[in-house]
């Protein structure tokens, strides 16, 4: 038994059939949200694109390349001014690569914003039109990336439920599926790398690179001992998940998972950038622990709130899908978040997906010029 | 002889009458949009800042968000937050409040979720929407006036074309006692004495000189041996500029000839007249929100390879610096300064321009406006850190 998905031409699954449109440079926004208004289609909207230092521009290039191929989505309009140093065709070039049909516009190049919404409306109800026609099939679990956005050390509440969230991805690593944890500092942090399984001694030393430039960041913007503190209480998010799988590999921000099993991204340990990143790693659907309620879903991939708190739960049901402060074992809850992330995946809606509820946020390390 | 405009009660006069819905962190965006959306007469005042960055960048963050509430181009602001995040809508409701303007603050939290924070506030809009519809504009005098002046997608042109008929244009309001922000510290790179030589005091020369210096540095330790190619944009090289400093000298002209009467930071408020420098990035998105947070209320903005950039509470004039470009993207730009290549003078120009902007100061849109073309990026200058806070 797995799930109802639409299948991609590069054999990824997707558990939503959207049509995106992607700003290249946040010039190009206006473009974006007048189709959003217009049609419904998904935004994928940012403040990013130009001026900043090229490991900025690196990263951003891989998020909006990694939003684009998500298998969530059916085909993708770039939409980009001209003048920028992200070009359209070259994001829509690297979305191409996993052959659905990618699409870009240029508003220089197209006569203006206006002209290039009349050129835009035209692409994308053909876009729309064309994915209509591809219909769900049944699929494995192993075509399944679940990300997991968790503060799960950064509260009593949050490492309560961490253990359920533990056995949740484990049930699903053990089907086959592929999970992804980011802020990977709060998940190894002050517990060290030598504190849970690893699948080969290159994780173990990428993880040591990765917390070491985290921790040469947090030091230069917070001071040492302010930086130790906020480490000591982040970390051992991994260790207070209580998962049994083994750590395969590590990622970069927004990169996609080349094995399958669980991942560590790296990624500030800051929910909006951490959940762009995951969707832009290939993620078809999102687990967020809340200890107060942030109502943010994201444009192309389901995000499946858990409160830490059942009165949490009791005041913000609007808002939040299950309440992972209910009593019973780790097991149980982890087996209710399981089998809802199944109902989900077969085209249930989430709470964030009712309330048209997206927040997209790209990390940025350095400054703008 | 001055313009028509919404008195505030601070003494300031709005050229817009809006009603800002203002997220005080990015979960809250959710509900901004959608009031917006629904209350004709507000303007959603969304981003994806407020938590998860370092003390001094929240606090640049709390001040742009301040600023941009306080511009008197907005009547009133109800400002939406979650309840834990680190620039509190309630604390930003209180320096907003100190314009004597109405504020209103929602909190998710307590409202029991984003559908009941939403209707709330959307009730709250509606109200404060026709309460704003009963100021009046009334006669006031040019030092009611804060202009900013910008660039984006800058070309071989624009020093010599649109950028001094802007100059024309600040030196015209400076002498009606008005203020102008002159910002994009990265595109007066070399030009500090110039600028240093026009400042009113040696402490303002030296602030010059030390946020430019800055800026410098800051440019180098990025981007090391590519920082005089990688401040400007690919589009700059293809429109015919060669250097940074190339770029600067015709960025700067477009403040004016006046004294620099002072220097503020990134956001901060600009209370006196006369002409000031904004610290700040050159990249034009996050530079117009920090040039609105500074209380101006009409930004010139010239572009040479063309931006639809407008910005929700303040209308963004463009002007074109070659007619190719103006007649290509007609839909965006307001007015051409190309012409003066072809023998209009500067002077001639600056005179359309004054007209222009005394007209979309007594409230007629600008292209910007009439499509909502409404771009709105919170700058952040560090990187994204550890949540202080959860969500």
């Amino acid at each position: 038994m797995g799930f109802l998905g639409y299948p991609r031409p590069d054999g990824g699954v997707g558990i939503r059939n959207h049509v995106a449109v992607a700003a290249s440079v946040s010039c190009a926004n206006g473009v974006v949200e007048a189709l959003y208004r217009e049609l419904g289609i998904r935004k994928l909207t940012h403040t990013e694109g130009c001026g900043r230092g090229p490991q900025d521009l690196v990263n951003t290039t891989r998020t909006l390349m990694g939003l684009g191929r998500n298998p969530n989505v059916a085909a993708v309009l770039v939409v980009g001014l001209g003048c920028e140093f992200l070009k359209a065709p070259m994001i829509a070039g690297g979305i191409r690569d996993s052959k659905k049909p990618v699409e870009t516009l240029v508003i220089q190049d197209s006569g203006g914003s206006q002209r290039t919404i009349e050129a835009a409306l035209a692409i994308c109800r053909r876009l729309l039109d064309e994915a209509g026609s591809i219909e769900r099939r049944e699929h494995d679990w192993d075509r399944l990336t679940v990300g997991f956005e968790c503060g799960a050390a950064s509260s009593a509440a949050s490492r309560a439920v961490a253990p359920a969230l533990g056995a949740c991805a484990d049930w699903l690593i053990a089907r086959g599926a592929t999970v992804i944890f980011p802020e990977l500092g709060a998940m190894v942090g002050a517990a060290g790398d030598g504190s849970f399984p690893v699948a080969s001694p290159g994780v173990t030393d990428r993880i040591a690179e990765v917390l070491a430039a985290r921790r040469r960041t947090a030091q230069k913007v917070f001071g040492d001992r302010e930086a130790a503190r906020v480490e000591g209480a982040l970390g051992a998010g991994l260790l207070a998940l209580g998962a049994r799988s083994r750590v395969d590999d590590v990622l970069d921000y927004g990169a996609a998972p080349s094995k399958k099993g669980l991942h560590l991204m790296d990624t500030p340990e800051s929910d909006v950038f951490a959940v762009t990143g995951l969707a832009a790693g290939g993620a078809q659907v999102i687990v967020q622990t809340t200890d107060h309620g942030n109502p943010a879903g994201f444009p192309i991939v389901p995000v499946v709130k858990v409160s830490t708190r059942s009165e949490l739960f009791a005041l913000m049901e609007d808002d939040i899908d299950l309440d992972g402060g209910r009593p019973g074992t780790a097991e149980e809850v982890g087996r209710e978040i399981a089998d809802y992330l199944a109902r989900i995946a077969g085209g249930e809606r989430s709470k964030a997906e009712i309330n048209e509820y997206e927040v997209m946020a790209i990390q940025t390390l350095g400054p703008a010029f | 002889m001055g313009f028509r405009a919404y008195p505030r009660p601070d003494g300031t006069a709005g050229v817009r009458n809006h009603v800002a819905i203002l997220a005080s962190v990015s979960y809250a965006s959710g509900v901004v949009t959608k009031v917006a959306r629904d209350v004709p007469g507000t303007k959603g005042l969304a981003h994806t800042e407020g938590c998860g960055r370092a003390p001094e960048d929240l606090e640049l963050i709390a001040r742009t968000l301040a600023g941009l509430g306080s511009n008197p181009n907005v009547a009133a602001v109800v400002v939406v937050g979650l309840g834990s995040e680190a620039v509190g809508a309630r604390e930003l409701a209180r320096r907003i409040a100190a314009t004597g303007k109405p504020v209103e603050v929602v909190v998710i939290q307590e409202e029991g979720g984003s559908r009941k924070a939403t209707e709330k506030a959307t009730a709250l809009a509606r109200r404060l929407v026709e309460q704003a519809a009963r100021i009046e504009r009334v006669e006031v005098g040019w030092d009611k006036l804060t202009l900013g002046v910008e660039c984006g997608g800058s070309d071989a042109l624009s020093g010599i074309t649109a950028n001094p008929a802007i100059g024309e244009c600040a030196d015209w309001l400076v002498g009606q006692g008005g203020a102008v922000v002159l910002t994009e510290i990265t595109e007066m790179i070399g030009t500090e004495t110039i600028l240093g030589r026009r400042a009113a005091t040696p402490e303002v020369a030296r602030k010059i000189d030390e946020v430019i210096g800055a800026q410098m540095r800051l440019a180098s330790s990025v981007l090391g041996a590519m920082a005089s190619g990688a401040t400007i944009s690919p589009g700059n090289v293809k429109g015919g500029i060669t250097s940074i400093q190339e770029k600067s000298l015709g960025c700067i002209i477009k403040g004016g000839t006046t004294t620099i009467r002072d220097v503020v930071q990134f956001a901060g408020a600009v209370r006196r007249p006369g002409l000031h420098i904004m610290d700040g990035p050159g990249s034009d998105v996050f530079s117009i929100t920090g040039v609105a947070a500074t209380g101006a209320q009409v930004i010139i903005f010239s572009t040479g390879r063309g931006s639809p950039a407008g910005f929700p509470i303040v209308p963004v004039v463009k002007v074109s610096t070659n007619t190719g470009i103006w007649e290509r993207l007609n839909d965006d730009i307001d007015l051409d300064a190309g012409r003066i290549v072809e023998g209009t003078s500067v002077e001639a120009v600056g005179r359309e321009l004054v007209d222009l902007v005394s007209r979309v100061a007594e409230g007629e849109e600008t292209k910007a406006e009439a499509h909502a073309y409404d771009l709105l990026s919170v700058y952040a200058r560090g990187p994204a850190v550890s949540r202080t806070t959860g969500t």
